[in-house]
């Protein structure tokens, strides 16, 4: 549950100034469903490889 | 692949600094407001930002990037005291599943970490990663040269021969303690030539030679010969191997995989008018289009957020991905699809 709000959260942030709301329709999948893989850091020290 | 507005290729000592060192500033989204206070030339200045900005957009941390940093990672950590018999690893698949991305992310992040532990002045005396490509057609000399050319030895062809030239190269690499080696486009050592063979039994040479960790990556290596006479067994035995496919698109874990890849890529734009979730919901089609290959989505992806940015909709829409044209793998493997289909359906 929290991993889903995560991710709604971070996709709610895409939602740039002047965003357009559009309803998923009956076959799409709610993207707030998905958990993003997330951007690879050159800086970390295991990139939650291990 | 090049590095910074220059074309320095990654596979000279400058180019790599610069991809290593390159941390491009990620590009704030103005309010309407600000918007409106800029000037046409501070429009212009801002759009171009987010234009360059979406041609190169992020490295996505998939399960393979991770995994080929946490072997590669673990394996120059093992071989630090190793005298011989060094492990190494081989990424193999077909074009465009991020392989290279995957490596260069690898020694890139190896990099980075040294200078942090040790320090910038300390760091500044060494050469921890070299980065070269073998050549179409290569032959022994050919690839010594690559990696004297990688490290700035100079070398003069016509009095050096292929000894001279590799001696000195494994003397620097031993000097500035590189430690981990990538050397990309395997799959162009030919092993049905004798030139080809002897690069190979060269390639592996210099991996006995030069005391770090060596990543190859390639189209299929397994069949390159690679694994093949003594020293190709040698390397069988002491190499891992991991492969980099397409994103299938079938049960329901290989869709949520495909439509997180998706969903990082997305959240990463900076549109004025996307609406999030948008891209994620053309899941099926933008699989459609690229075959499941990563380096075709990214493509597809980056294309229509610059194409987006131009024409002024600031929002990605299954139009603009239709207006994105792709490689010739990606477009044959739809129209294969589509005929298929076809066929399936003419005949019930």
């Amino acid at each position: 549950m929290a991993r889903t709000s995560a991710a709604a959260a971070a996709l709610a942030v895409l939602t740039g100034p002047g965003a357009e709301e559009e309803p998923a329709g009956e076959d799409e999948v709610p993207s707030g469903d998905v958990e993003p893989f997330g951007v690879f850091d050159p800086l970390a020290q295991d990139n939650g490889a291990w | 692949v090049t590095a910074g507005e220059d074309h320095f290729p990654l596979t000279a000592r400058e180019g790599w600094q610069r991809f290593t060192d390159a941390a491009p500033a990620e590009p704030k989204l103005l309010t309407a407001a600000d918007l409106e206070l800029l000037s046409a030339e501070g429009r212009a200045a801002y759009d171009h930002d987010r234009a360059d900005y979406h041609s190169r957009l992020v490295i996505v941390a998939t399960p393979t990037v991770r995994q080929v940093y946490a072997a590669g990672r673990r394996l120059v950590l093992l071989n630090r005291h190793q005298v011989s018999a060094r492990r190494g690893l081989v990424i193999t698949g077909a074009a465009g599943t991020g392989k290279t991305t995957a490596v260069t992310q690898l020694g890139r992040n190896h990099e980075l970490l040294l200078r942090h532990r040790l320090g910038q002045e300390a760091a500044a005396g060494r050469m921890p990663v070299v980065y070269v490509t073998v050549p179409p057609a290569a032959t022994p000399k050919m690839l010594a040269a690559e990696f004297a050319r990688f490290a700035g030895v100079p070398v003069d062809s016509r009095r050096q021969n292929q000894a001279d030239i590799t001696n000195a190269v494994c003397d620097v690499l031993a000097r500035l303690r590189t430690d981990l080696v990538l050397v990309d486009e395997i799959h162009n050592l030919n092993l049905a030539t004798r030139a080809g063979a002897d690069a190979s039994d060269q390639l592996k040479y210099l991996a006995e030679r030069i005391p770090a960790t060596f990543v190859y990556a390639g189209i299929n290596v397994e069949g390159s010969g690679l694994f093949t006479g003594t020293r190709g067994q040698q390397i069988a035995g002491r190499f891992g191997v991991i492969a980099c496919d397409p994103f299938p698109y079938g049960a329901t874990v290989q869709r949520q995989q495909w439509q997180a890849l998706i969903a990082t890529l997305e959240q990463s734009l900076r549109l004025h008018r996307h609406q999030a979730g948008r891209l994620v919901r053309l899941d099926a089609y933008l699989h459609e289009r690229t075959d499941g290959m990563i380096g075709s989505l990214s493509h597809l992806i980056r294309g229509a957020a610059v194409e987006a940015i131009l024409d002024g909709t600031e929002k990605i829409t299954r139009e603009t991905l239709d207006r994105v044209g792709l490689d010739h793998a990606a477009e044959g493997a739809r129209t294969r699809r589509k005929t298929a289909r076809r066929r399936r359906d003419n005949t019930r």
